[in-house]
């Protein structure tokens, strides 16, 4: 009897001891095989993005552009937020996901999480100068001894009405740094001096650095052109250029070096702005004024107001002179500057403060073309110290371009004429204004380009609703009382029914 | 397998339980819709609602899975079930499929008449909102399996209930903890053993076919250890 029962146990024993491991062994071969296909999900992005603009994916033109970064230079992505966290972010998961995917399909770029808490050195490297700083939302791409950095809000168009995101515009901003880190070469942009030029935009500074320029500052009455001069930015001169009126062969002026340097390929962008909030009228310049008009561009001296299209920050209701402009419409290389923004369901405003109209000379000149790039809106009057008048839609910034022939292949060069000093200053070089935009794709004609930006925005879905609150009351009220008490009622009928049959 | 859950369906149907489970995931999971969509007009977030709706899973689901096992252990009918002809994993998996039937269908019906308003007052992403209501599903079929294998684990409704609803919370909550947690390790678990973690890709927009395999994983272990469990009182 007792050893009936030792072999009892003993085979329940066995029984269970076998289904406990058969238990575990499964449990274990379940977890295994998930975390592996986890980890080959998440490193061969196996998903699939079913928003419309393909918010979390890398477009076509984003990899054609990534298909000119010479294969054998190193990128890396750092991060300064730990990687599980950015992906707990909407926003911030947009962005792991794009770098993500771009370092899974191109072997020289990767990614990593640097702890600027624990190790200083690192964020030290990363500052611009001493007043820089790095925070954990920057995002910094590095090649060699190249960065950039950009903050999380860098990549993002906002409104700026409600403060929410409405775009998401980190290809092109991501992949213009890794483009511009790896130039072999690194183009300068001068900022002219001498002429009481405003040259603290530390917005626009970055912008160029953004689009992968040195910056440099150059005295024209002291110093020539050198070979790596690709930009020359005027901000908005108070001061005329050196002239030679008296065609002295000695005087190699100002205007003679610019005018000879333009000839041979280089490019200008001038900031000359209007009625300024100091009170300051436009002054003439005549040398630049004739070099301009050689351009086939004349700044006029009015300076542009518009009660009906004008903003503030954070605000419609705008001041007058902060014009709210119109891109150009159509076919000319000017519209094209514009086209991927007014292409938009919501076109992202440009703001023009203090705008100055500018006056086309010609259409097609001496293999020089005129176009423009931004108009005024309808509404638009023009002021001067004797009169305000209507105005409508005139150019308010403009673009000539020169066409030169070498070695068989069509070359341009550009002068962009932008009539406000205030365009590209840091109250409008944000995420809720197109401003950063309109400069990043005039960098990009401006000779070779430093800036691939003709990536389109990634809109976020609308899910508003058209309903007005009644409505929406009305139908609260049917779906929470009516459908359950129908569900209710049914049940009560059936119980009674089953209770008495 | 159709036998039994056609008897599944039937109780659901034939006791008061299935109507007030339709009527009261009607009046809450409509209420939520309303608050985060229609009410909220041109500020409408349907992730938000898919997000937040799970969280009447914590209450809901128990009510559909508490007595699945263990009525039958109060009634003393499992031994029916233990004598059947039928497999065990048959058996458990048509208690499953009535279960989800019930929670799959009734979500299904009552979200395709609540989207419709979406249609009619806005433009919403199709792939988008059925991506959420797959993962939303997928979620449900999960706290079923569990609630299932606590009800298998009592003869007590109202434990198998408290049990399933304290799973489902420490389930939902768990992505929370990340925010105290300071090692990247601890949190990547926490992260991978959390099921809303998984379920945020569908609200996001993207169809993440790991989160597919962790679903059906949680479903097949779950089902399986309750498999065990009667195995065991089989053989004991």
């Amino acid at each position: 009897m007792n050893n009936q029962k030792k072999l009892e146990n003993k085979k329940k024993l066995r029984h269970g001891t076998a289904a406990i491991v058969l238990t575990a062994v499964v449990v274990v071969a379940v977890i295994i095989v998930n975390v592996v296909f986890t980890k080959l999900a998440y490193n061969n992005n196996w998903y699939v993005d079913m928003t419309e603009s393909s918010i979390y994916g890398l477009s076509d033109d984003g990899r054609a552009l990534l298909d000119t970064i010479d294969q054998s230079r190193e990128i890396k992505v750092h991060f300064c937020t730990p990687i599980d966290k950015l992906e707990q972010n909407d926003y911030s998961k947009m962005a792991f996901e794009l770098v993500k995917q771009i370092s899974s399909e191109y072997s020289n770029i990767s990614y990593d999480y640097i702890d600027i808490l624990r190790d200083a050195a690192v964020a030290y490297k990363y500052k611009k100068d001493s007043s820089d700083t790095v925070t954990s939302s920057n995002i910094i791409i590095e090649s060699g001894t190249e960065f950039r950095k950009f903050t999380l809000d860098q990549l993002f168009y906002y409104d700026p009405n409600t403060y929410e995101y409405w775009a998401f515009h980190g290809e092109a901003r991501l992949i213009s740094a890794m483009v511009a880190v790896t130039q072999a070469e690194t183009p300068v942009a001068y900022l002219s001096t001498g002429h009481g030029e405003y040259n603290d935009s530390t917005a626009f500074a970055q912008l160029l650095t953004d689009a992968g320029y040195e910056i440099k500052t150059i005295d024209l009455t002291k110093q020539d052109f050198e070979e790596d001069a690709r930009l020359l930015v005027v901000m908005n001169p108070i001061k005329d250029f050196q002239g030679d009126p008296d065609n002295d062969p000695a005087l190699y002026s100002e205007i003679e070096k610019l005018a000879d340097w333009l000839s041979d390929g280089g490019n200008l962008m001038i900031f000359r702005g209007g009625l300024e909030h100091t009170g300051t009228a436009p002054v003439e310049l005549p040398e630049l004024d004739q070099l301009l008009a050689e351009w086939g561009i004349s700044f006029k001296t009015e300076t542009l107001l518009d009660s009906s299209n004008s903003v503030v920050m954070g605000s419609s209701q705008g001041t007058s002179y902060v014009l709210e402009g119109k891109y150009a419409e159509g076919d000319s290389f000017g519209a094209k500057v514009v086209s991927d923004m007014a292409s938009l369901a919501s076109p992202p405003k440009v703001v023009v403060p203090y705008a100055r109209p500018i006056e086309l000379l010609f259409d097609y000149k001496n293999d020089r073309e005129t176009t423009a790039v931004v108009y005024s809106q309808s509404t638009a009057l023009s002021t001067s110290e004797t009169e305000t008048k209507s105005a409508g839609e005139v150019p308010i910034i403009a673009a000539s371009r020169a066409i030169r022939i070498i070695d068989n292949v069509e070359t341009y060069n550009y002068v962009y004429a932008i009539g406000s000093l205030g365009f590209a200053e840091a109250n409008y070089l944000n995420a809720s204004y197109a401003n950063n935009d309109v400069l990043y794709r005039m960098m990009r004609d401006m000779g070779r380009a430093q800036v691939p930006v003709n990536l389109d925005l990634k809109v976020f879905e609308d899910e508003a609703l058209d309903i007005n609150i009644d409505e929406a009351e009305k139908i609260t009220w049917a779906l929470v009382l009516v459908v359950p008490a129908v569900i209710f009622t049914v049940g009560i009928i059936v119980y009674i029914r089953r209770k008495h049959a | 397998m159709l036998a039994i859950y056609k008897r599944e369906m039937q109780s659901y149907f034939t006791s008061p339980i299935g109507y007030v489970y339709i009527g009261v995931f009607a009046m809450f999971n409509s209420l939520l819709f309303s608050i985060f969509t229609l009410l909220e007009g041109a500020s409408s977030s349907s992730g938000t609602y898919f997000f937040v709706s799970m969280f009447l899973f914590i209450v809901l689901i128990p009510i559909l899975t508490m007595k699945s096992f263990s009525e039958e252990r109060r009634m003393r009918t499992e031994q029916l079930i233990l004598t059947s002809p039928v497999g065990l994993m048959s058996m458990i998996f048509a208690k499953f499929l009535a279960a989800f039937t019930m929670f799959g269908g009734s979500y299904t019906l009552l979200n395709l008449l609540n989207i419709s308003f979406l249609y009619k007052y806005g433009e919403p992403n199709t792939a988008t909102l059925f991506g959420s209501m797959l993962g939303v599903l997928l979620v449900g079929s999960a706290f079923i399996a569990i609630g299932l294998f606590i009800s298998a684990l009592t003869e007590n409704q109202m434990i198998a209930a408290i049990g399933t609803i304290g799973a489902i919370l420490f389930l939902l909550g768990i992505s929370m903890l990340n925010n105290f947690v300071g090692s990247e390790t601890i949190r990547n678990i926490l992260s991978w053993i959390s099921v809303m973690s998984r379920f945020n890709n569908f609200t996001y927009g993207i169809f993440d076919f790991a989160a597919l395999l962790y679903y059906f994983s949680v479903c097949f272990v779950f089902m399986f250890l309750t498999v065990r469990v009667y195995d065991k009182r089989r053989w004991s």
